[in-house]
């Protein structure tokens, strides 16, 4: 694993542990299928929450969640379809978050609900 | 623009002052032209020729005169000189073409190249019926030189050279200047003191032109007999001669001065005005009427 | 579940009812617009997300997917965000059907959720109450101009919130114009032709021009007063009826020229576009196409000042709308018609620099110049023009208004016009035609039967005058119109003598 994997995986380990703290069921991590594949899923009162997880070291390389591009927001947005087409999901409101994790002496969270408008 | 027509090339011929067929007048000035070329009937030049020149800017009124001039002449076997300029001299040209009189244009350029272009058509009218005359060789373009020069021959050839209406710096007071000194008789149309392209003209009759107020008067000048002019001496009824005595009164009118002083309606004098210049009584222009005679 | 709200769409100056279906699905958040919405009605999207939000209502947290039913034809304007607010509102549940069904929308939102004024609410207000709506919530700023249709209920309605207070049940007054609107007789907001001093001859040509429906063209030197008896032109003309006035205000509505303190036409229009106008704005156009100038001046006059500085290219665009008394705008997809029935008047200086012929100034035009300037007074535009006038300036001014003799007044000219109007309005009672202008060939025959001395006289004319061979069927309709002033059963000699003094332009490209 290189470093960036290892920041990766160490931000998303930050991304769950905020994301229980408030309440939210953990579904599935690093969901991968052919169209795309997706950080986090998890589940709030009537959401079905997909979640995209961006960490970095500082903001001087810019927002992290501005990393988030058109396409990739495409992929999620097919990955979360074949999700909830394979499963028993579809009778929640399915949502696209995006959590950002600037790394630091005390790492920063932005959590960007519904990202998809 | 100024481009040799090629169909007259071909009909252009010489005279020099040797040959017989010069023109007579024009031979007794002190500088004639040392060699003529010209496309037409070369003897007109030698008949009784009478010049009428003026402004290349002419006020419809002297349009109207420079045309019934030429008419005139036509009319009466006076063969019509002038420049073939814009303005005045077109109109000169005009009028005798009109009743199939003869007429010549001396140009301050070759004899095929037709300045103003605008003249073309005129031009083939006149060397097809008249003659084009010219001190220039084939393919000389005119400049501001040329027509100064070409004024002497215009007023030599002719026994009288008429202003028919000039500016103060018009190039046809050149024109009587030369004409006087050659000898000739200088007439020129007096004109309304308000008008700035009478002023040439004026300016000359104080200097001792002949004041031409008459045109049958040329004719009597020169010694010819008048004929009769075309004219339908149609019968005027009672308001149409009310109203043609106004106008003839007053010189130049408009239709509201003749409602106001007679107290006519307007739609009765727009009618009866036309009914006159279908006769022939009167002619309109810009709004303007005046009488034809 | 499917929320249905009525509002409407324009195509030209017709409207023509649309639904707007909203549905809230389990699906990413978003909004979609289907059928065949334009650009405009796309960019609802954000005005409307903020606009719910800044209401205080909680905009839903599903798909949204609207339809502007039906999907085949194209939806324009600014109009829709209010119906497509209250309809994704109504579909998650803030309203019952029975409360809003019976109601249609119109009015553009505001980021803050303030409703603006659009343009075209008339036309879109008679489209709905023309297919049943009998309650329609529209925009505060549009309500003065929509309070002219008769049969139906407006709502002026500020806010989103307000609107939904509304629908919710909360108390509120329909809405009545305070402002009696008299419209019809002119009321010489341009002048009156008393205040023309002489130029008597101009007035009665003006008079017969107005009478029969002629064009007319004006020459005279600068400063002789054409424009100031070309815009007196509406005081002499008939009453505006009210379905002239409702068209003529239709058009300033979609064309965005009416506001609260002007809701509606009620005076003929009078047009002066300038010369360096481009085809677009005289003959209507643009992306989204709205009405020129020509449609501005429907039921009224289309003043040309300086007509042959116009562009040759915008004036042969004129012909058209000039005869069909209408202007149809294509584009790509579709066509748009806006009316054009004017009266054309155009005016002319001799030549460009004003004083050709002019015994007291110089003229100071090169003869290329001249040239150049005649040859654009020729033409397709002025054939249509039966009436040809010069204006010559009135000497003795002073000693006419020491005279203390009125001019002819506004009021006797419009007398004698309506007396003309009538008696065609009789005359083509089954032709489908109104005036004298309008006669076609096989009309002119049957209507204006000549006797020989006007045969006659005509046909010296012709020959005399220097009048061209197509100037005699507009000479024999000027004369018609005279006549009818005259209140003569047929036409005489003397109406033909004067409608021939209106050719005097004719000579001009003949001789001189």
């Amino acid at each position: 694993m290189n470093e960036k994997q290892k920041l990766g995986s160490y931000g998303e380990r930050i991304a769950v542990a905020f994301l229980m703290g408030k309440g939210y069921r953990i579904i599935k991590l690093n969901y991968r299928c052919r169209a795309g594949e997706i950080d986090v899923i998890a589940l709030k009162d009537e959401f079905l929450v997909f979640c995209e997880v961006k960490t970095r070291r500082g903001s001087s390389c810019g927002r992290p969640a501005a990393a988030v591009t058109r396409d990739k927001l495409l992929h999620i947005e097919k990955a979360s379809k074949h999700f909830m087409a394979y499963s028993n999901w579809s009778k929640y409101q399915p949502r696209v978050d995006v959590i950002e994790i600037i790394m630091g002496a005390e790492p920063a969270i932005n959590h960007i609900i519904s990202v998809t408008e | 623009m100024s481009r040799p027509i090629e169909e007259l090339t071909g009909r252009i011929y010489t005279v020099t002052p040797l040959e017989e067929e010069y023109p007579t007048l024009l031979r007794q000035i002190k500088d004639p032209p040392e060699i003529l070329y010209y496309i037409g009937d070369i003897s007109l030049a030698s008949r009784i020729c009478v010049s009428a020149v003026g402004s290349r800017k002419a006020t419809p009124y002297g349009k109207w005169a420079a045309f019934s001039i030429g008419e005139k002449l036509g009319q009466n076997g006076v063969v019509a000189v002038s420049g073939m300029a814009q303005g005045i001299d077109s109109f000169v040209h005009k009028g005798s073409l009109k009743v199939k009189g003869k007429t010549i244009a001396v140009l301050g350029n070759g004899p095929d190249i037709c300045f103003p272009s605008g003249n073309m058509e005129l031009m083939k009218r006149i060397a097809d019926e008249g003659l084009i005359l010219s001190e220039y060789a084939p393919g000389v373009r005119p400049t501001k030189f040329t027509f100064p020069l070409r004024n002497r021959i215009i007023s030599g050839l002719s026994v009288a050279t008429i202003v028919v209406e000039a500016g103060l710096h018009s190039g046809s007071l050149i024109t009587a200047e030369r004409a006087s000194e050659q000898g000739r008789e200088v007439y020129a149309i007096p004109g309304n003191i308000n008008n700035i392209f009478a002023i040439g003209g004026n300016k000359l009759i104080k200097d001792g032109a002949s004041p031409l107020i008459v045109l049958d008067d040329i004719l009597d000048d020169i010694g010819l007999e008048r004929k009769a002019g075309n004219q339908t001496n149609a019968v005027l009824g009672k308001d149409e001669s009310a109203i043609l005595e106004f106008i003839k009164t007053s010189g130049e009118v408009t239709c509201d001065e003749i409602c106001r002083t007679l107290s006519r309606h307007p739609g009765e004098v727009s009618g009866i005005v036309t009914v006159l210049e279908m006769k022939g009584f009167v002619y309109t222009a810009l709004g303007k009427i005046f009488v034809a005679k | 579940m499917i929320s249905k709200i009525n509002t409407a769409t324009l195509t030209g100056l017709e409207s023509d009812i649309v639904t707007v279906e909203t549905c809230l699905t389990n699906q990413l958040p978003g909004i979609s617009i289907t059928g065949l919405a334009s650009q405009t009605i796309q960019e609802s999207r954000e005005r409307v997300r903020v606009a719910i939000a800044a209401s205080g209502f909680k905009f839903p947290n599903k798909k949204v997917t609207i339809n502007l039913a039906p999907a085949w034809s194209r939806k324009e304007g600014s109009h829709f965000d209010l119906p497509m607010a209250i309809g994704i509102l109504a579909a998650s549940g803030e309203m019952k059907e029975q409360q809003y069904a019976d109601y249609a929308f119109i009015g553009e939102l505001s980021l803050d959720g303030s409703i603006n004024p659009v343009a075209g609410a008339l036309p879109l207000v008679i489209g709905l109450r023309d297919v049943g709506m009998k309650k329609i919530i529209l925009p505060k700023g549009n309500a003065e101009e929509a309070s002219i249709v008769r049969d139906v209920t407006l709502y002026a309605a500020d806010s989103l919130k307000q609107s939904i207070g509304l629908l919710q049940g909360a108390e509120s007054t329909p809405y009545k114009s305070c402002t009696e609107y008299r419209y019809g007789s002119p009321d010489g907001i341009n002048g009156l032709y008393e205040d023309v001093v002489g130029q008597e001859s101009a007035k009665r040509a003006i008079t017969i021009g107005v009478a029969g429906g002629h064009g007319l063209f004006m020459m005279g030197f600068p400063g002789s007063g054409k424009t100031m008896l070309a815009q007196r032109i509406p005081s002499i003309m008939p009453e505006l009826t009210y379905e002239e006035m409702l068209e003529a205000t239709k058009v300033y509505s979609v064309a965005g020229e009416l506001s609260n303190k002007r809701p509606m036409i009620t005076q003929r229009p009078f047009r002066t576009p300038h010369h360096t106008i481009s085809a677009a704005a005289l003959l209507g156009g643009g992306g989204i196409p709205k009405p020129g100038e020509i449609s501005l001046a429907h039921h009224g006059v289309l003043f040309l000042d300086e007509f042959p500085e116009f562009s040759r290219q915008v004036l042969e665009m004129l012909r058209q709308p000039l005869e069909e008394r209408k202007i149809n705008i294509a584009r790509a997809a579709h066509k748009v018609t806006f009316p054009s029935n004017i009266m054309l008047v155009a005016a002319s200086n001799p030549c460009k620099c004003g004083f050709y012929g002019d015994d007291r100034h110089q003229c100071t035009c090169t003869p290329a110049q001249l040239n150049h300037y005649r040859s654009k007074i020729s033409g397709p535009i002025l054939d249509r023009i039966d009436l040809q006038i010069e204006i010559p300036p009135v000497r003795y001014k002073e000693l006419l208004e020491e005279d203390g003799i009125p001019g002819k007044s506004s009021a006797s000219m419009r007398e004698a016009v309506n007396k003309a109007r009538k008696l065609q309005r009789e005359r083509y009672i089954n032709e489908g035609i109104s005036l004298n202008s309008e006669l076609n060939a096989a009309q002119l025959r049957k209507y204006c039967p000549l006797d020989t001395y006007c045969k006659a006289l005509l046909r010296e004319g012709i020959e005399k005058l220097g009048l061209s061979a197509r100037a005699f069927s507009k000479v024999v309709k000027v004369a018609r119109t005279i006549a009818d002033i005259d209140e003569a059963a047929s036409i005489r000699t003397q109406h033909i003598a004067e409608a021939m003094r209106y050719r005097s332009l004719d000579k001009y490209y003949r001789n001189f």
